[in-house]
Parts: C-alpha cells; sequence; structure tokens
C-alpha cells in the first residue's frame, strides 16, 4: 500500500507487485545482461518497488540512488553513475526533470534511460536464475564524493538480515508497517519496505518531505493503519515531541505500534524519555521504544532489543569515557547517558577490538566494533583495497590471528556490557550523520572551497560536534585567501558558504570560522588536521582572520 | 531560529544563506502559517527561493 498526499493514495496488492515487476524484468532483459547494474532514481512509489523487484528476478544490480536536488551540481549522483556504470537508468518521468549536468554524463557514459509506468495488463514473465551469492543490489551510503562506496549486498545477506529483523522483532504477517524513510536509505529500503514483503505484511509508505511537514501525520497513519512498526532516526522522535500539539492528536491511539525502531543516527535517552512521556496518553507503550544499531555493510540490522523489552539505560562517568573506558560518574556532572542497542542478532557475533592492535579489548573498555556473520557484505563494487582493509580483518589473540577472520570493521565504537548488550559511544570514523544521513568532510570542505574567490581552497576543516541538545552539527573553519585578508566581507563570505553547502547537501551549518592564512593545522605533508581543528575551535583557540 | 544578524538578512537574501535546509525551512514555514494563518504546502521554500520572491507569494494568497 501507499499513501502520499491525502486522496493520492494508490495501492499494490502482492500479486500486482509480482506480475508488473515480472513483466518489467521481462521487458529490462532485452535491454541488459544479468549482472548489469540498473540505477533506480525514484520518490517512494510503486514504481520504485516495481522497479526494484524488476531487477531482482531478472538478475539485475539494482541501485537505488537520491532524487538528484533542484538547483544542485548533483556531485554526489554523478560520481555514484560513475562508479557502478549502470547499463540503464529508471526513474518516474522523462529524463528533462535531472539538471542538464547529469543528463550530460549519462549521455556521455552511454547510459541508457527508460521512464517506469505501472502498464494495465502485465502478461510477461522472464525470470533470470541467480544464485545466492550474487549482489541483488548495491547500497550507497558509506562512501564520500571523491571516493563512493557501494556495499554489494547479496541475495543470501539479504534473506539472511531479513529473517534475523523477523525473529528479533518478533513480526509476521500481521505487522504493518508505516514509514516515510526515503527508499534509497538503508534503514528505508531494507527494513519499512523489504521486512513487510517478506513477512507478507501490509507496507505503507509516505512521502518524506510530507513527514518533514507534518511529523504528527506519521503518528496518525499508524493509527489508521493498525501498524505494529513504525521506525525512524532518532532526530524524527524529537520532531514529533517538538511538533507535538493536543489537538492534532485527538482520537489517535497508538496501542497497536509495538516496534519504535530508532536507528541510523545515535540514540538519545532524553529523547526516549521525551516522546514516551508525551505520547503515553495516546497508548504509546516505552516498551515499544527500540534502539538499534546496524550498517549498510552488514546489509541492515546488528543489534536491537526484542519485542516488549524495555529500553534499558545506563549512567557513566563523562570522564572515563572520555579515556575509553566505562566507569560509574563520580557525581552528576560527571555523567553521560547511554542507551542499550541489544544483544547481537542470533547470526551475528559483535567483538570490541582495539583499533591499533587488533586484540579485543577488556570488559570495562571501549573499542571498535567489529561484526561477523552471513549478512556481513561481500565488499564494496569494484574496490578490492577498501573492501579487504573494511571486511576481511583479523582479530589477533596472544600476538597471533585467529583462525577464522572475516571481520567486519564497523568504524564505530562501543562496548558490550555484561548481558551482552551493545551500547554505541562514538566512532572513529570520518563520517558526521545529520538526520541519519551519512555525510563526509571532504564532501562539504570541497564545496566550501569552490563557492567564493576570497576562500582558500584545501584549506577548510569540516567537522561534527554535539550541540547544547546534543543534536550532531557541522562546523566549518575556512582560511581566508591571502590576497582577500584586509578586502573581504564576512556576511558575504558565510552567505556563501552556506547557501552552497545547503544547496548541495540540505545542511545548515551550525557555525562557520574564518581564519587567516596559515591558522589551520595541517600536518607536515599538508594534511587538514580536522581533529585539531576541532579541539583548538573548542577551546576558543583559533584566530580570526 | 537561524541565530543570525537580523542587519544580515537583506531583501533580496536567498534562503539557502542564510542556511535553511530543509529541516529549519519546515519550522520556518510552520511559523510563517501560524503568524499569518494561512496555509503553505511542503517545499515552498524551494519554488520561492529568496525573501522578495517568498514575499510577493504570501502577498498572492492575501
Amino acid at each position: 500500500m501507499y499513501a502520499d498526499k491525502p486522496g493520492e493514495t494508490r495501492a499494490l496488492t502482492f500479486s500486482q507487485l509480482y506480475l508488473q515487476a515480472a513483466d518489467l524484468g521481462f521487458r529490462l532483459a532485452s535491454r541488459t545482461c544479468p549482472g548489469d547494474r540498473v540505477a533506480l532514481i525514484f520518490p517512494s512509489s510503486p514504481e520504485f518497488v516495481v522497479a526494484f523487484f524488476a531487477c531482482l528476478m531478472s538478475g539485475l544490480v539494482a541501485v537505488p540512488m537520491m532524487m538528484p536536488r533542484r538547483n544542485s551540481r548533483n556531485g554526489a549522483s554523478a560520481a555514484i553513475i560513475t562508479d557502478c556504470s549502470p547499463r540503464l537508468v529508471l526513474s518516474l518521468t522523462a529524463l528533462d526533470v535531472f539538471p542538464q549536468d547529469f543528463r550530460d554524463l549519462l549521455e556521455n557514459e552511454k547510459i541508457g534511460h527508460m521512464p517506469i509506468a505501472l502498464v494495465d495488463n502485465p502478461t510477461e514473465n522472464l525470470l533470470t536464475e541467480r544464485g545466492p551469492m550474487d549482489p541483488a543490489f548495491l547500497q550507497y551510503t558509506s562512501g564520500s564524493t571523491s571516493t563512493p562506496k557501494g556495499v554489494m549486498v547479496s541475495h543470501a545477506n539479504l534473506l539472511d538480515n531479513l529473517q534475523m529483523i523477523r525473529d528479533r522483532l518478533g513480526n509476521h504477517a500481521g505487522s504493518s508497517h508505516v514509514g516515510w524513510i526515503p527508499l534509497y536509505h538503508d534503514l528505508g529500503l531494507i527494513m519499512n519496505l523489504l521486512q513487510p514483503i517478506y513477512l507478507g505484511a501490509n507496507c505503507v509508505l509516505i512521502a518524506p518531505s510530507s513527514f518533514m511537514h507534518r511529523p504528527l501525520n506519521w503518528l496518525k497513519a499508524i493509527h489508521e493503519h493498525r501498524a505494529e512498526v513504525a521506525l525512524a532516526p532518532n532526530f524524527a522522535f524529537d520532531l514529533c515531541a517538538d511538533r507535538f500539539q493536543p489537538h492534532q492528536m485527538e482520537g489517535i491511539d497508538l496501542s497497536c505500534w509495538k516496534i519504535a525502531l530508532n536507528g541510523a543516527e545515535p540514540v538519545r535517552a532524553e529523547t526516549i524519555e521525551r516522546f514516551c512521556d508525551i505520547f503515553r496518553p495516546y497508548g504509546f507503550a516505552p516498551e515499544a521504544m527500540r534502539p538499534g544499531y546496524g550498517l549498510a555493510e552488514a546489509t541492515l540490522l546488528v543489534s536491537c532489543g526484542r519485542r516488549g523489552a524495555p529500553t534499558r539505560m545506563m549512567s557513566v562517568s563523562t570522564a572515563a569515557l572520555g579515556h575509553g573506558r566505562i566507569a560509574p560518574p563520580v557525581d552528576s556532572r560527571d555523567t553521560a547517558r547511554l542507551v542499550s542497542c541489544g544483544s547481537p542478532v542470533v547470526d551475528l557475533s559483535i567483538a570490541i577490538v582495539d583499533p591499533n592492535n587488533h586484540r579485543p579489548v577488556a570488559d570495562d573498555a571501549i573499542g571498535e566494533i567489529w561484526v561477523r556473520g552471513p549478512s556481513v557484505a561481500g565488499g564494496y563494487y569494484q574496490r578490492p583495497e577498501e573492501s579487504e582493509g573494511t571486511f576481511t580483518a583479523y582479530l589477533q589473540t596472544n600476538g597471533t590471528p585467529d583462525d577464522t577472520g572475516g571481520w567486519l570493521r564497523t568504524g564505530d565504537l562501543g562496548f558490550l556490557d555484561q548481558e551482552g548488550e551493545l551500547f554505541v559511544t562514538g566512532r572513529i570514523k570520518d563520517v558526521m550523520i545529520i538526520r541519519g544521513i551519512n555525510h563526509y568532510p571532504q564532501d562539504i570542505e570541497a564545496i566550501v572551497g569552490a563557492c567564493h574567490p576570497a576562500i582558500r581552497r584545501d584549506h577548510c576543516a569540516a567537522f561534527a560536534i554535539r550541540d547544547d541538545n546534543g543534536t550532531e552539527q557541522i562546523v566549518v573553519v575556512q582560511e581566508v585567501e591571502r590576497t582577500h585578508r584586509h578586502s573581504f566581507s564576512e556576511a558575504e563570505l558565510v552567505a556563501a558558504i552556506q547557501s552552497a553547502v545547503v544547496t548541495e547537501k540540505d545542511i545548515a551549518l551550525h557555525k562557520i570560522v574564518l581564519i587567516r592564512p596559515g591558522a589551520l593545522p595541517k600536518t607536515t605533508s599538508g594534511k587538514v588536521q580536522r581533529d585539531l581543528a576541532r579541539r583548538r575551535w573548542l577551546a576558543g583557540e583559533l584566530e580570526p582572520a | 531560529m537561524l541565530e543570525i544578524d537580523p542587519a544580515r538578512i537583506k531583501p533580496d537574501s536567498t534562503f539557502a544563506s542564510l542556511g535553511l535546509d530543509s529541516a529549519t525551512a519546515v519550522h520556518f514555514i510552520l511559523e510563517v502559517e501560524g503568524e499569518y494563518r494561512i496555509e503553505l504546502y511542503p517545499g515552498v521554500t524551494d519554488d520561492y527561493p529568496d525573501l522578495a520572491r517568498f514575499v510577493e507569494y504570501l502577498e498572492s494568497l492575501k
């Protein structure tokens, strides 16, 4: 099922989905060879679902992509196209809705295009046999624009993780899902679309913009469709609490909601408590709140609590946390609150590892989260070096590698408590997460560097900080060009930088700090030291331009 | 909302240059809806991307 604006609801039954996908798969087969990549550029729509399954059925590798942004240069979309060299691009409409340079790229690379519409009388059918280890789709959420990394999720990976999600969350054919997360996002695709299809349950999709505009409509839809499962990144639960108005919630009963999975960005204790307090009078059960941990490299879900289990939280010492250890707080000011993401799903193992020597850390220590099991993907598409470093790590025990290897290095930091539950405490990889979407500092720095002549290119540091509410925000520290240092207008530069980053990435920068030429910390080889810039900015030590 | 000096906001300022991403745009649209008792739609600040054009659009709703 599918709901967008009122009055524009469209629905697909399972048999219609099968017939439509088989028919489209047949038509795709005449223009492709099995194993070809096919880029899917759709809004949340029945056509996306049909196109995705058509690819699965005809042995093609689906590549879900975000819609190119209006007025933007769409570097990220172009980078993905170049990286995966699809045979075809499928979209809802003719190509003229895409920016000119994106169309030029498709033409230069000789990539075909097919507009997709549901057909009146689907009759064709051609199933192409594919092996379980063949890639089902590429998930591009992990790489920067300069190095996009498409996780190759195989049919076996996908089926294993869907089964693990079902077992852990206790889902069944009656577990209706209501969601708004974009379908190019792994959480939206796998947990909100493929999981209900795997279960034979109803799936209701809401346009992401419609959720952002009226968040409470998501809750209304959960009520109307008696949804059991509705999931979102942490920010969405805050947004619902921000927008809460009693008169808009009249008659809404959320007691049907069994799984409110909170994932894709750090889960905050304050958000959970606030959401539960506000929506408990409307039937929301606090034990429905299900913080989870996962990543595209492991297909999706790694750990999560069971259906009905209360969410566990832990207060720890902030000072000890800063030193990579877990200890009780000394006093209330030394307190950080951590939320349990549950134990790993049955098929996956987690190890907490010292990222430098690859040895398991002590029980009270924080380390890198390593994951192993059948839903860990085979690697990044056509990136053997990065894949080897990330997907095939060996644990060192007593100075020798353990015999089996095959660990995925997540780049996230955390620890396992005595119950074997995972607490995520931070990350060592460069990624910054804004509203559940991964962003890379080098992409932001490149956009800033190109937006104004008074800006000194390659002399920029973008980094994430937590604002007063504990929300992740991006700060940019930028050197001013030597020749402009006495003549530039700060207001003009700040406006140019904001404008460029909002247009390309849809992110409002929290602070833009302009500094004099030479003031940005760099290594002797000229590499920007983001972490040092971040510490200096936090300490107020950066000299203004 | 945007934590910027009002003196920096010019009639022809684009929303993007003021740091209005899609998330802040939603807050902004709701404020405008409440202030002027009108109903807007998501994405209105993309269709009228600077203050002058946005104000002109609001005027046309009267």
